[in-house]
């Protein structure tokens, strides 16, 4: 038991010094922060300017009001901030592998997973994370919502839980590559399918999509669920909204899991 | 015209190697067309009268439109001159370009033409049929409105090819176009009618796009192939989209003739 809480402690400190050397080496580009941060705005612009004007129009969507989609749009953009930050290397494992740079890694006396998440963090994403609260708290305003503080803590629980979905689902399909070259096809279908999540109330769909990202590629535990509940709609039980959390761990699980028996069957590209 | 059609079958060789990419993208494409297909359901099940045109002709707009996008997005085909100048020119490799005896801007438009007949060839027409099988997608009302959607699509391509090919020569100008570039396929898809159509919008707006040229690369074909409009009307868009792509076209020409003067390449 002591020793591996040694070993733990010798995790934590090697990705603490793998973190501020890629700190070191990003903080000479600050001008890149505010491109990025044009840049987020521009991407989402179009979204947003399309869920105004649709409820403008319409006044709801599927029962939503704009300040709800806004939050279901903002919640959604916290949580996936979480994993472009701090572990978008996780998606780059296939090309790793093909380059045969993932070898590197092994060789290392250092779990391969912290390597490869502690060799980057992309501070760029943070601009993610700005916009997204600043459309939570429009959408509040907007909605005339109030929240008290047990709102504030379930809605912090479920961002977490959301960066951890995130980051497992994409970590999942990464660890695909260990067995076949097709994880990039999965992780662009996966793409398409939480763009739509993002941004609409699932309701909106047939039952089959509902189930897919429910149970299956649990997207909908990042913004719809969540959202669902903080913003009072009649969409979804509480107790499945509130099960965001153990979906997490549940992931989290199956990723490692996972994670282990890829490398265990692991054999290089030959590089 | 030799060089041209010999530009246009290297590319068509090079997309060749990529079938497996196109069989993906077809399946993006389907999952996007069943997202606004849905939309579109809900808001005229809340407000039919809004929407202001029949429940499939409004879903086979809206479908159309996302299959179009597979090939028509500002930046979706490599060969796009956007990026194209701007791998050239960050490579140092453009001069290449330059010595060849075509002017650039024809060598680019020959290459995205390849590149585009053969990815709408491969993608859109395979999405329109999965569209028009699986997801009701409609078929246009009459010969002439299936016959002026082609020939307006052509426009469009022509049109969106000058404005990518405007935006490429800022490439030349600037190193960092990533912004711009983003900004600009906001606005296209603002703009164009294929996110939004474009008579939701309010009416002060509406007039602003009535004099750009946007609306001509999405709007107007996708309006002929739903039967939106009217025989007559047809002709005009056509006309239309014709105007705006020999001016935007010659436009890049004039700008290419002056910038080609000034420029000088780093001994890369």
């Amino acid at each position: 038991m002591k020793n591996q809480m040694d070993e733990f402690k010798f995790h934590i400190k090697i990705y603490g010094s793998l973190l501020k050397m890629t700190m070191r080496g990003i903080l000479q580009y600050r001008a890149d922060f505010w491109m990025s941060l044009v840049s987020v705005v521009l991407l989402n612009g179009a979204n947003i300017v399309q869920l105004s004007v649709i409820t403008w129009r319409f006044h709801a969507l599927g029962g939503w009001s704009v300040g709800d989609l806004l939050v279901l749009y903002g919640m959604f953009m916290i949580s996936w901030s979480i994993f472009s930050i701090f572990f978008h290397k996780l998606a780059k494992i296939e090309e790793e592998i093909w380059s045969g740079t993932f070898d590197m890694y092994l060789l290392r006396p250092v779990s391969p997973f912290l390597q490869l998440v502690g060799g980057d963090i992309n501070y760029t994403g943070l601009c993610d994370t700005l916009m997204g609260f600043g459309l939570v708290i429009t959408g509040l305003s907007l909605a005339g919502a109030e929240w008290g503080l047990w709102h504030i803590l379930w809605f912090c629980l479920f961002i977490l839980s959301g960066g951890v979905i995130v980051v497992c689902i994409r970590f999942l399909i990464s660890c695909v590559s260990f067995w076949t070259t097709k994880a990039g096809a999965l992780g662009s279908i996966f793409t398409q399918i939480y763009l739509l999540t993002q941004k609409y109330p699932i309701t909106i769909f047939g039952r089959a999509f509902r189930v897919l990202v429910t149970g299956i590629v649990p997207v909908a535990f990042l913004n719809f669920y969540p959202a669902s509940w903080l913003m009072g709609k009649p969409d979804a039980p509480a107790w499945l909204c509130m099960l965001s959390p153990v979906v997490a761990l549940v992931l989290a699980g199956i990723a490692s899991l996972v994670w282990r028996q890829g490398l265990r069957r692991y054999d290089s590209s030959g590089g | 015209m030799r060089t041209f059609a010999a530009f246009l079958k290297t590319e068509q060789r090079c997309m060749g190697l990529y079938r497996a990419d196109f069989f993906l993208k077809l399946i993006y494409g389907m999952i996007a067309m069943y997202g606004v297909r849905s939309l579109w359901t809900v808001l005229y099940a809340q407000d039919p009268a809004m929407v202001g045109r029949p429940l499939a002709s409004m879903t086979t707009y809206a479908m159309l439109a996302v299959a179009l996008d597979i090939v028509f997005y500002p930046s979706a085909l490599s060969t796009a001159p956007q990026n194209y100048i701007s791998g050239q020119v960050r490579t140092g490799r453009i001069d290449t370009d330059l010595l060849r005896p075509m002017d650039l801007q024809g060598q680019l438009f020959a290459r995205n033409v390849g590149t585009a007949v053969f990815s709408i060839l491969w993608l859109v027409v395979p999405a329109w049929f999965m569209g028009v099988l699986f997801l009701g997608m409609m078929l246009p009302p009459g010969f002439l409105w299936g016959a002026g959607f082609v020939v307006s699509v052509a426009l469009s391509f022509l049109i969106l090819f000058s404005l990518n090919f405007l935006l490429g020569m800022v490439c030349f100008a600037t190193t960092n176009i990533k912004q711009l570039t983003m900004a600009y396929s906001g606005i296209i898809t603002i703009l164009s009618g294929k996110l939004i159509p474009n008579w939701l919008y309010p009416d002060w707006m509406q007039a602003v796009i009535r004099v750009l040229p946007f609306r001509c690369i999405f709007e107007t074909p996708l309006n002929i192939y739903t039967g939106a409009v009217t025989e007559r009307e047809i002709w005009s868009g056509l006309l239309l989209q014709a105007v705006w792509g020999v001016v935007l076209f010659l436009a890049g020409h004039l700008l290419w003739g002056r910038m080609h003067r000034h420029l000088t390449v780093q001994g890369g």
